[in-house]
């Protein structure tokens, strides 16, 4: 027996849980195949339960072994066929499960990358917006930053031969198409000495008035080559004699001089801003005969500096189709006093004035 | 993954049955009694209680049982059992007790003391304190039989009775100590 150890550890043995029987201790306790610690142990066991003791009773009948044995694997492989997991039955329901759960994220991964596509294409668009979108609005400040005065000033006339980079100006260009009919009424209402003037270029007028508005629209829009500075001007550019007062008297060779000197200079490419427009505008009221109204335009540019020369000159020149001589006269003085690219034609005037 | 609830306790398996619904360890759990299930039924067994009918009911009753079980599994059953061939199924089955017993408290204590020497030696001193409050008879039979590993059968000769009668005996002594203890505050 045990009976070497401590009695503190026997005593415990009181209280100490034992399991059940399994089926190897149930048949040889009952066929008395156990050894007496086993034995105790399972007496110590069976005290508690009583499941244990009605079993042991129950096989203590011979009668009742052979149903036991039958009984019990049968019960053995009900219970692990009922209780035993369904693998194939798991997986049909895992599937699915994980089919979802891909279709799931792929929705999510498509949907995200349409808000990425679509959110980069609108961002696109609006900077290809930004980009691209129409001058109108920044017309004042870009005509505080790139204007440039053009060299002589130029009458609508004279623009529709004017030279490629003037004709990219097609916003104000193109105001001029219309004008040839004023033109033209013009021409017919000059002066016989000037209309002998023009007699004497009949062949230069008519293929200027020949062009028909569809060609120099096609002249606008194809692009052209560049005029060297030293080239010989074309027969069209006879007409810049229009720049000059209307009444004009000196001879055309002078002119031509002038304009030559003009057009030599350098022409950076006017940009169309406002300053440029009003100061077009007023040179086609100048045309139209409408003085007043030219001269209130050009006394609207009065104030800047890069046209005050021109704008002089011209208040000048219609001051004194006015009869107002005094200010033609004043404003005329103060051109040459500029000594600018119209100084030669102010003293011109001055003295035919005079 | 059956092989691995096999090593587990019952304790362990109620566990995994009352959380997670573990079918498996139920069927582990059950296979494991069901000898001693067969063992205890087949003197109830008859032509009204067929094996084929009575062994399934009594397996899914359990399992039910099992679900919300707390005690002792070998206790389970056979109330199960004594349950399912005496009194039908006309009664409902009462509820197992929610807390446990004096006994199960018990031990309880002595398992999780282990190896713990000074929780030994603290449950060993009250043990011999709460045996000094038994009736000489008493405190003789349980000295025989847990200290000195007698046998029952030994008990029985001794005493000139069954058994049954010593088993009986030292079982309402082993109660008596549980709950002198208890209410000692062991």
């Amino acid at each position: 027996m045990n009976n070497q150890t401590p009695r503190q550890e026997r005593i415990l043995k009181i209280f100490t849980p034992v399991r059940c029987m399994n089926r190897d201790q149930l048949l040889r306790y009952q066929r008395g195949q156990m050894t007496a610690v086993e034995k105790h142990l399972i007496e110590q066991h069976m005290v508690d339960c009583d499941l244990c003791h009605h079993a042991l009773l129950a096989l203590e009948n011979p009668k009742n072994h052979e149903p036991y044995d039958r009984l019990s694997q049968q019960l053995s492989l009900f219970i692990q066929r009922e209780y035993a997991p369904a693998p194939k039955q798991q997986k049909q329901q895992v599937r699915p499960a994980r089919q979802v759960m891909s279709r799931e994220s792929l929705l999510s991964y498509f949907w995200v990358i349409m808000f990425i596509v679509i959110g980069g294409g609108s961002v696109f668009l609006l900077q290809q917006h930004l980009k691209n979108r129409p001058a109108f609005p920044l017309l004042p400040a870009r005509a505080a930053e790139a204007l440039v005065i053009p060299p002589a000033p130029q009458p609508a006339a004279a623009v529709s031969a004017a030279p490629p980079e003037e004709k990219k100006t097609t916003p104000v260009i193109q105001t001029h198409y219309g004008n040839r009919d004023t033109v033209q009424r013009r021409v017919a209402a000059l002066s016989a000495k000037d209309s002998a003037q023009l007699k004497k270029k009949p062949a230069k007028d008519t293929v200027r008035k020949s062009t028909p508005d569809s060609n120099a629209r096609v002249a606008l829009k194809a692009p052209q080559p560049p005029v060297a500075k030293d080239t010989p001007k074309p027969k069209t550019e006879k007409l810049a004699v229009n720049t000059t007062p209307i009444q004009q008297e000196q001879p055309p060779a002078k002119e031509t001089e002038e304009e030559k000197k003009a057009e030599e200079a350098p022409r950076p490419a006017p940009p169309v801003s406002g300053e440029e427009a009003m100061y077009r505008a007023a040179m086609q009221l100048k045309q139209q005969g409408d003085v007043n109204g030219a001269i209130n335009q050009l006394k609207k540019l009065s104030g800047n500096n890069r046209y005050e020369e021109r704008v002089k000159y011209q208040l000048a020149i219609l001051y004194r189709n006015k009869g107002q001589n005094g200010k033609a006269r004043r404003l005329l003085k103060d051109v040459v006093k500029m000594d600018g690219n119209l100084k030669a034609q102010a003293q011109a005037e001055l003295s035919n004035m005079n | 993954m059956h092989l691995l609830l096999n090593n587990l306790n019952d304790k362990e398996l109620l566990l995994r049955i009352r959380k997670l619904q573990d079918r498996e360890a139920a069927g582990v759990l059950l296979d494991r009694y069901s000898h001693l299930l067969v063992a205890t039924s087949l003197p109830r067994l008859g032509p009204e209680n067929a094996a084929e009918e009575a062994f399934p009911a009594l397996v899914r009753q359990l399992f039910t049982r099992l679900q919300s079980s707390y005690g002792k599994v070998s206790d389970t059953i056979y109330e199960m059992v004594q349950y399912y061939f005496h009194k039908g199924n006309k009664n409902p089955l009462p509820y197992p007790p929610s807390s446990p017993t004096a006994i199960q408290r018990l031990e309880n204590r002595v398992d999780l003391a282990g190896n713990n020497p000074i929780e030994k030696d603290t449950i060993a001193s009250r043990l011999e304190e709460g045996l000094n409050t038994l009736q000489p008879e008493e405190r003789q039979l349980v000295t025989r039989f847990y200290l000195e590993h007698q046998s029952l059968q030994e008990l029985a000769r001794a005493q000139h009775t069954t058994t049954d009668k010593i088993r009986n005996h030292l079982r309402q002594i082993r109660k008596k100590l549980a709950t002198h203890l208890m209410d000692q505050r062991l």
